[in-house]
């Protein structure tokens, strides 16, 4: 008998077979869709008070973005057959058409905004830098250097007029990483309609966080002032975001428990057992309830600022820790138990494999680096005096704290 | 075959009257070696399951697959295109029956094949062949004159888990209830 095993598992059941790059992949992208949802609530919905993470939220979007393929390139088996899911993409296949869901908002939606709101500035740097530097801008201006006062109204006409089109796309990027999972019949774990409304909110909970724990990290680095409407208003939708996704998840869990279908008694014993530390413990207590109760004293209490950054970081921290807890114990979670609902199986992790603990930190960093880059190339913020003229576009008006 | 990963098993089920929603259920190594003897149960009883791919009409690894590597031929087998599976996967988290996993070496989707190289030269398949009582036997369901139609009327036939809708095609005569 194969150790890690309890009860009865069907035979082939007792390797998991999505690993926790499989974990990562939903994390990632539900990053992306939350920092973007951030940035438009800027865009499109005219709350200033975030204005300061505009571009910040954007670029944080595109540096996860570009590192989303790449666990579930480490993960397929053959990696080099990837691409026949868009040159012959079965359609009946949830996991195809997504495909082209990424490739829609990566190159038709994430990065046309991000284009058309620097579009001012890249012009001012092709002219005004050197080098290899002035090469690059200059293949970014796409040939215009038109920065006259109507171009950039066209600009922002047409980048209001995408980012209204991304709101949805976001929504599609990640909830239909949900319906991946939500679809599958066979999985009682998985399969809801609610999967992907689950999905799509915890993202926007991860995602806000993650951008407002950016700007505080980046504005103390550039030892500037962090503006605190700007960091109360994202907590404040941080809150309204993270109670609809805790009365979602809480109603699943309700739903479950009274109905108590066939899979209850087998799904039951797993999360009092197997997933009783990275769910109640970790994704429940410590990355929901805590924060969200941190988040709520902020809303009705009369904090100083220092202790409101300081639970913001806190509370931040312990949400991301708590989504990632999440999607754990959904992918991780939904093998655990067999299907026969008479078993249970065990998750070896391993450490330096493809697959493994240290490529998933790996892959987890990453991204930071490139947002770094994409900060160094794509200044979000009015560069100190002394430096360039910062820029005018009537869109991006930060203003210099 | 690969170590630890089964094209088709035999679960022996231990099922008595107080323990009819959560059978003891074994298959040691897939049942290769046989089953460790057991006395005689008085309030209960022993039997064997045989388990494999359903070959389902309605497949949902079919269903799922990103490429169409898994396929449903011409005459009804769910197969799998070896050069075309990527590893994904999501086939096997698909199946509600557990018959497919990632081939250790070749590192694409695996179940069975219904012998499909036997069939089609007019054999049977290996397992049926190899059962010494004739419990397991190849049918054809298109074929009006099979003998599969006159056995469906006339017994209590069930498949697994039919409320997943999958139109599966493995029939068991006088399935029990337990049976998951």
């Amino acid at each position: 008998m194969t150790t890690g095993v309890e009860g009865y598992m069907y035979p082939n059941e007792i390797t998991l077979y999505w690993s926790v790059l499989i974990v990562l992949y939903p994390y990632i992208t539900g990053l992306v869709a939350g920092a973007f949802i951030l940035a438009s609530l800027e865009r499109v919905f005219r709350v200033e008070a975030v204005k300061p993470t505009y571009r910040l939220a954007l670029l944080t979007a595109l540096a996860f973005l570009l590192v989303a393929p790449l666990p579930l390139q480490l993960h397929l088996e053959h990696p080099e057959r990837s691409l026949e899911m868009y040159f012959t993409p079965h359609r009946t296949s949830t996991m195809a058409m997504f495909g082209f869901v990424y490739l829609w908002y990566l190159m038709a939606v994430l990065t046309v905004e991000i284009w058309l709101d620097y579009r001012h500035d890249i012009v001012v740097m092709a002219q005004s830098s050197t080098g290899l530097k002035r090469w690059f801008y200059k293949v970014l201006t796409l040939g215009s250097n038109n920065i006259s006062p109507r171009a950039l109204a066209v600009d922002e006409r047409v980048g209001w007029i995408i980012t209204l089109i991304e709101i949805p796309s976001a929504f599609m990027l990640h909830g239909y990483v949900g319906f991946i999972f939500g679809s599958i019949k066979a999985n009682p774990w998985w399969s809801s309609p609610m999967m992907p409304v689950v999905f799509i909110f915890s993202a926007m909970v991860s995602g806000i966080a993650a951008v407002m724990l950016l700007y505080m990290l980046a504005t103390r680095l550039r030892n500037q002032k962090i503006d605190m409407l700007c960091v109360d208003t994202i907590a404040r939708y941080l809150f309204y975001m993270f109670v609809v996704d805790f009365s979602l998840e809480m109603l699943d869990l309700i739903h479950r428990i009274y109905e108590a279908d066939e899979s209850f008694r087998s799904l039951n014993f797993m999360v009092h057992t197997k997933l009783y530390l990275s769910q109640l413990v970790i994704q429940i207590l410590v990355g929901t309830l805590i924060p969200i109760g941190l988040l709520g004293l902020t809303q009705v209490l009369k904090l100083p600022a220092i202790a409101r950054k300081r639970i913001y970081v806190i509370a931040g921290c312990l949400t991301m820790m708590g989504i990632f807890a999440m999607r754990w114990n959904v992918v991780i979670g939904g093998q655990l138990f067999s299907k026969s609902f008479l078993g249970y199986t065990t998750y070896k992790i391993g450490l330096v494999s493809r697959e493994g603990l240290l490529m998933s930190v790996a892959l987890t960093i990453l991204p930071l680096f490139i947002l770094w880059a994409l900060v160094k190339l794509f200044p979000p913020w009015p560069k100190t005096e002394g430096a360039e003229v910062p820029s005018e576009t009537p869109h991006s008006s930060a203003a210099l704290v | 075959m690969p170590d630890g990963f089964f094209r088709t098993w035999v679960e022996r089920y231990h099922v008595t009257d107080w323990n009819l929603e959560n059978p003891v259920v074994i298959s040691p190594d897939g049942a290769k070696e046989g089953f460790p003897s057991v006395a005689e149960d008085p309030d209960g009883k022993y039997f064997f399951v045989a388990k494999l791919c359903n070959h389902c009409a309605d497949s949902p690894c079919t269903q799922v697959c990103p490429v169409g590597a898994t396929f449903i031929s011409p005459d009804g087998v769910v197969l799998v295109d070896p050069k075309y599976c990527l590893g994904c996967a999501y086939c096997v988290q698909a199946c509600p029956y557990g018959c497919r996993y990632i081939h250790p070496e070749k590192k694409v989707a695996d179940k069975c094949t219904l012998c499909y190289h036997r069939i089609t030269k007019g054999l049977t398949t290996a397992c049926c062949e190899a059962c010494p009582t004739g419990a397991r036997q190849l049918a054809d369901l298109k074929n009006p004159k099979d003998p599969i139609h006159a056995f469906l009327k006339t017994h209590n036939v069930q498949i697994l888990k039919p409320q997943m809708a999958t139109g599966a095609k493995v029939f068991y005569n006088g399935l029990d209830g337990s049976v998951r």
